[in-house]
């Protein structure tokens, strides 16, 4: 039982990526989202751009970037494979688990455009 | 003193204390499964009877070293220090208002009935509490809180998360006292152990499962006393509760049905079985690993030294890969584990291996790295549990060397049918 693989970013010319959120690997149900990055991103200014946007960043062992919310979601950033993962909080009704994902999504857009 | 600060480790055997007395980690899985274990052994009341004596027991053991190493003296040090600790493990936020004479305890978020109903609760429908291990807690913190004698408070959870009540509710009343048992602390878990010897890949096992040794150090009990790393609850919870539990129904079941031991064993088995599965598996598969070790790669070497590296790393003790022949055998061998100083303590000499919760572990590591598609990013579900552990090739696993027994260490032989 394996779940559809994510697309590889696609670097087009110009530099634009294409970017799918897909629910992650997990146990706990629709508690983990990921989207995949290209290795190549630049991670320290993106890091800088989500605590920018209001993230606070969490202590993590090397190879990991790891923001939190307000609110107990955070987003994790593995910098060596380009993985990143939405991470909503627990507390978050399964049925808004969802759109509470896409928020996240949206903000390392925004993020990502800012770079 | 800080919680984290009565922490210790006995790196070369891979075991964790806190206060001197041992803790593991474990995930909610596992968790469930190792109750659901107990109560399929011995039916639904006297499950719940022996899973709360335990959870008494070892939070006894836990919370009178911690309330001495911290100087903590009065009722409500120790009553406040108690929920801290409780917290701290990822057992949830318990609030305690009890005297010596009894009281109540309630909870929004404790780590069983939570998980449970994360779990299960949109498709089960369940009437019976599931917090044995915080009420278990409530009693002992009261006890000692009040310098009562051990089992002095009886406990009975009355509403339950598990239960679709809004919160978790406890009550606790006096009760008949019988003398406590010595506590299993550092000193003798370290009679227990034999010297760690090297096996295969182990520079690389060190250098990961001291790296989780490390991160795990980091882990606590967010705002609500709950641990969500790995994409699982995580607890750190006493191996007394879960060797007390264990060895108390299968030996209820050697004295009353003999004849249904094999099946009971076989259901211990399993509950190790279901830790690699889902703790060690989620592991694996989680941003932590990836920033720590790399993504899985699929190699089932790799995978195997993943999963004693991953054993390590919780404290389970020093397991290493003793011989490996993909596909054919695997051997694991332990020179200390979190069941042998509880057993030889407490019952003495086994008259036959009994390591039930490595033996299912090592089965499923052998499952683990030969069977599942780890680049495909695998969905951990019950489903993909019951058709892997189903599925061709099968594997049986012996242990022909128990430190219970009295063998020079423990040993796991798992081959292919």
């Amino acid at each position: 039982m394996t779940q559809t693989p994510t697309p590889t970013p696609a670097l087009g010319g110009s530099g634009r990526i294409s970017l799918t959120l897909t629910r992650e690997v997990t146990c706990i149900r629709s508690l983990a989202w990921r989207c995949d990055l290209p290795v190549a991103t630049r991670w320290t200014a993106l890091a800088g751009e989500l605590a920018a946007a209001g993230l606070t960043p969490r202590a993590t062992p090397a190879g990991l970037f790891r923001f939190g919310t307000a609110t107990g979601d955070e987003v994790l950033l593995v910098a060596t494979t380009g993985r990143v993962q939405f991470r909503v909080h627990y507390t978050v009704p399964h049925h808004e688990r969802k759109f509470a994902a896409e928020r996240l999504f949206q903000i390392l857009v925004y993020a990502l455009f800012r770079l | 003193m800080a919680i984290s600060d009565l922490r210790g480790l006995f790196a070369e055997q891979s075991l964790t204390f806190l206060a001197e007395i041992p803790y593991v980690y474990h995930c909610h899985h596992y968790n469930l499964f190792h109750d659901q274990t107990i109560d399929d052994a011995l039916g639904e009341a006297e499950g719940l009877r022996v899973r709360t004596t335990a959870a008494h027991n070892a939070f006894r053991e836990l919370l009178g070293a911690v309330f001495e190493k911290s100087g903590a003296t009065t009722p409500a040090e120790r009553i406040n220090l108690a929920s801290e600790v409780f917290a701290w493990m990822g057992q949830g936020k318990l609030s305690l208002s009890v005297s010596p004479g009894g009281g109540g305890a309630r909870s929004a978020s404790l780590h069983y009935g939570y998980a449970w109903r994360e779990k299960y609760g949109s498709r089960v429908k369940r009437v019976e509490p599931a917090d044995a291990v915080a009420a278990g807690f409530a009693a002992a913190a009261t006890e000692l809180a009040f310098d009562l004698p051990a089992n002095a408070m009886s406990v009975v959870e009355h509403k339950c998360l598990a239960a679709r009540d809004a919160e978790c509710e406890f009550a606790l009343t006096p009760a008949t006292i019988h003398a406590a048992k010595p506590a299993i602390d550092e000193a003798i878990v370290r009679r227990h152990v034999v010297p760690a010897v090297r096996g295969l890949d182990e520079d690389r096992i060190v250098q990961i499962s001291n790296g989780l040794l490390e991160f795990m150090r980091g882990v606590a009990g967010d705002e609500r006393g709950l641990v969500a790393a790995f994409n699982v609850f995580v607890a750190a919870h006493l191996p007394g509760y879960y060797n007390e539990t264990v060895y108390e129904a299968v030996h209820r079941v050697e004295r009353t049905m003999a004849d249904s031991v094999p099946a009971i064993e076989a259901l211990m088995r399993e509950a190790g079985q279901v830790c690699v599965f889902s703790t060690f598996g989620n592991v694996l598969l989680s941003p932590e690993w990836e920033g720590l070790v790399g993504p899985p790669t699929g190699v089932p070497t790799d995978v195997m030294s993943f999963c004693t590296a991953i054993a390590r790393g919780l404290g389970f003790g020093h397991w290493l890969i003793a011989e490996y022949q993909p596909h054919k055998r695997l051997v694991i061998q332990c020179t200390s584990t979190y069941e042998v100083p509880f057993y030889r303590s407490r019952y003495g000499l086994a008259k036959k291996p009994r390591s039930y919760f490595v033996q299912g572990a090592a089965l499923a590591m052998m499952v683990l790295a030969e069977s599942v598609q780890w680049t495909e990013r695998p969905q951990l579900t019950n489903n993909y549990y019951v058709e892997l552990f189903r599925s061709q090739p099968r594997y049986r696993v012996e242990q022909t060397k128990c430190l219970m027994r009295g063998d020079a260490m423990s040993e796991l032989v798992v081959e292919a049918l």
